[in-house]
């Protein structure tokens, strides 16, 4: 996890919104980010500040040992799904309209920041 | 007794009475409670979701740790778009061959398990179904991502064919490989631009 990126006032584009809400319908990382006791941007981004249903925000700043802490939460929901989460992400990093920071965030989430 | 009750009291011990004059119960296989069934349907379901879910993370594992030489995929002088659609596409064709196996044999099995338990109960219980672990769901196993992988099916498909052809005779494509690595070199990554 050493190449995660510090990512600072992010804001999401149309797309990235949409891939978000995709990741959101993923009822088994729903239902541990609920239950889930540390609320960093990236729980917060992927569950939902008010519940999954609830405004995405903006300016959102994540920290690199916030990654770790995803990695962790994503460490309780089945490698199935977790695939299915990076796939939606890398679509995302490949063919989403983003660029610059949200391009950091989506390769970060596709790749666990391995590469 | 109600008729009807009566009818259907006669009916099974009718169908308690051997068929056959050398036909004995103790010689035919038994029919089995559907509850065992349904147990045993659940068993086969959850060992197959476990089979399948390591595999899935043998063959991640697998295509982390696979570095493919960028050279072969040189020649073909892709565009950068053909090159992200390509890859992207044979990246997860190759790892959905890898897993295939698997999770179809888990996609069978959970149809089972809906199957019988509707036979038993009349109804199927609420999913997820939740192992020592997780929880799943049938769609969780069978068809995360529909939209994205017809998509880039379609994109790929959509390549020039001879493009296509060269692409698929690469044996290293095949399996699992690190598409982030050989991404890099034919499309900088974030934050490379400006060590």
């Amino acid at each position: 996890m050493s190449k995660c990126p510090e990512i600072k006032g992010l804001d999401f584009s149309v797309s990235g919104r949409q891939a978000i809400e995709a990741i959101r319908a993923k009822q088994r990382l729903a239902n541990v980010l609920a239950v889930t006791l540390a609320v960093t941007p990236l729980v917060e981004i992927f569950g939902g500040k008010g519940g999954l249903h609830s405004p995405l925000g903006i300016g959102w700043n994540i920290a690199k040992n916030d990654w770790e802490q995803w990695a962790q939460t994503l460490g309780a929901i089945p490698l199935i799904v977790q695939e299915q989460v990076v796939k939606i992400a890398f679509d995302e990093y490949q063919f989403g309209s983003s660029s610059g920071k949200e391009r950091d965030f989506w390769f970060a989430v596709a790749n666990s920041c391995e590469r | 007794m109600h008729p009807v009750q009566t009818v259907v009291a006669l009916l099974t011990l009718i169908a308690a009475i051997p068929l056959a004059a050398n036909e004995s119960a103790t010689d035919a296989p038994p029919r089995n409670p559907l509850g065992q069934l349904v147990e045993l349907a659940r068993q086969n379901m959850m060992s197959a979701v476990d089979a399948a879910n390591k595999r899935v993370g043998y063959c991640v594992d697998l295509g982390k740790s696979t570095v493919v030489k960028p050279d072969a995929i040189a020649k073909l002088k892709l565009t950068p778009v053909e090159t992200k659609i390509a890859l992207f596409y044979l990246h997860f064709k190759a790892k959905d061959a890898c897993t295939a196996g698997a999770v179809n044999a888990a996609t069978v099995d959970i149809i089972k398990f809906k199957a019988i338990e509707l036979e038993a109960n009349g109804r199927n219980d609420p999913e997820p179904f939740t192992d020592s672990k997780f929880q799943y769901t049938a769609e969780d196993v069978c068809c995360g991502t529909p939209r994205i992988d017809l998509n880039a099916e379609l994109n790929y498909k959509r390549l020039n064919a001879e493009k296509r052809a060269a692409l698929e005779t690469l044996p290293e494509l095949k399996k699992p490989f690190n598409v982030f690595d050989l991404l890099n070199h034919f499309i900088p990554p974030p934050g490379s631009e400006n060590p």
